[in-house]
């Protein structure tokens, strides 16, 4: 079993790798906040595997805050945004 | 292997958070820099101070940083001197120094510590360790830590002395379809889940400051879509929020003395309950103290702009 959680995990990395890149090169505030929620969603699968790689259960707690948590940048960008068109 | 990833990843991270002249791409590496290390702490079997970064990095910290980053002026660049960088670099090197130096030089221990903390588990009310530690043998300390939390926020109030004129419930940013959805979405989730890590503290990693850190989440979620709370309630309501918490442990930690005991002896029979209230009240106030701190920051860019 443990061969499928190596191999998603390395899966995963690739994906944090993208993410990465899409976050370096940018060029919008879009472009990096989608890449830096992308990296959100992908922590919160790594959590996953680790919890079950680990026998730590607590690991799904902390994957549910991060989830749960994740949409806060964006929110903090769209509000911001909204408010210096309307005024 | 995974491990070897990881620090390698922590690393350039850090670097790459310092020597970006873009404001806002160091700020995204700082918040993945927090995910990292949620993850490194999973790693290292330490899940309570996994799930308080977790709540704290992406939820709190990096919404104060953006909010601080908008009264920048437009594509601000950082500028990075390289007197700064040797500072860093020396400073860390020589907290790496002081660090392995104090580890060689640790002595053998006494006593035990894990081993008499199985021992008296049963005796501290909770069924978690980390719990037992926080809130019964070492509670002076967690009281001691919601103090100096109080003690920032009247720091910042201090230095924001004009109260201001409480805005109306605006509403406005309920027109945006993106920002109502997500109210709708998360704020429900946020408040469940903050009362689920309190619950869950008791018997597994969780607890007042990580539930507290959430509910500062959902209420830093309402004021950004505009449901402002310190607008909605009374200054005096959330001052004795913010209160709360600390006066009670305060008065629970106190109130052995009269039966001639020493500070912070909770009787047995009810410790658990007596730790359920401490944190219910802690939790409430933790999340009001943050909060309050980011609308300190809120008002204060209104006022420079």
């Amino acid at each position: 079993m443990i061969w499928v959680y190596s191999v998603t995990l390395v899966l995963l990395l690739g994906s944090l790798l993208l993410g990465l890149i899409r976050i370096w090169r940018g060029p919008r505030l879009a472009d990096r906040l989608l890449g830096a929620q992308l990296l959100g969603t992908t922590g919160v699968a790594v959590l996953l595997i680790l919890a079950e790689w680990q026998l730590q259960p607590a690991a799904r707690d902390t994957a549910l805050v991060l989830a749960m948590l994740a949409m806060m940048l964006a929110v903090a960008l769209v509000a911001g945004r909204h408010k210096s068109r309307s005024s | 292997m995974i491990d070897l990833l990881l620090v390698c990843g922590l690393w350039s991270l850090a670097l790459t958070t310092l020597l970006t002249p873009n404001a806002f791409r160091a700020l995204v590496f700082f918040i993945l820099l927090g995910l990292l290390l949620t993850l490194v702490w999973i790693r290292l079997d330490a899940p309570d101070i996994a799930l308080a970064e977790a709540a704290l990095g992406t939820g709190i910290t990096g919404v104060l940083l953006l909010d601080t980053l908008k009264q920048q002026p437009q594509h601000a660049l950082l500028c990075v001197h390289r007197t700064r960088i040797f500072w860093a670099v020396f400073s860390g090197l020589s907290l790496t120094l002081a660090l392995s130096w104090a580890l060689l030089q640790a002595p053998a221990m006494p006593i035990a510590l894990d081993q008499t903390l199985t021992a008296q588990l049963d005796a501290s009310g909770v069924s978690h360790p980390i719990t037992a530690v926080l809130l019964n043998f070492r509670a002076y300390d967690t009281l001691l830590e919601i103090g100096v939390l109080l003690l920032a926020l009247f720091a910042g109030q201090g230095l924001h002395e004009r109260q201001h004129p409480l805005e109306q419930l605006s509403g406005a940013q309920l027109h945006n379809p993106f920002l109502r959805a997500s109210l709708a979405l998360w704020l429900p989730g946020m408040l469940l889940l903050a009362t689920y890590l309190l619950w869950a503290g008791a018997h597994q990693p969780g607890g007042a400051f990580q539930a507290g850190a959430v509910l500062a989440a959902a209420f830093i979620l309402m004021h950004l879509c505009g449901l402002a709370l310190d607008a909605q309630v009374s200054q005096h309501l959330l001052r004795i929020g913010v209160l709360v918490g600390f006066v009670l442990f305060l008065v629970v930690a106190s109130s052995s003395m009269l039966a001639g005991q020493t500070l912070l002896t909770y009787p047995s029979a009810w410790a658990g309950e007596l730790i359920l209230l401490i944190e219910l009240a802690l939790t409430f106030s933790i999340g009001l103290i943050l909060f309050s701190l980011f609308t300190l920051n809120h008002q204060m860019r209104k006022e420079s702009a």
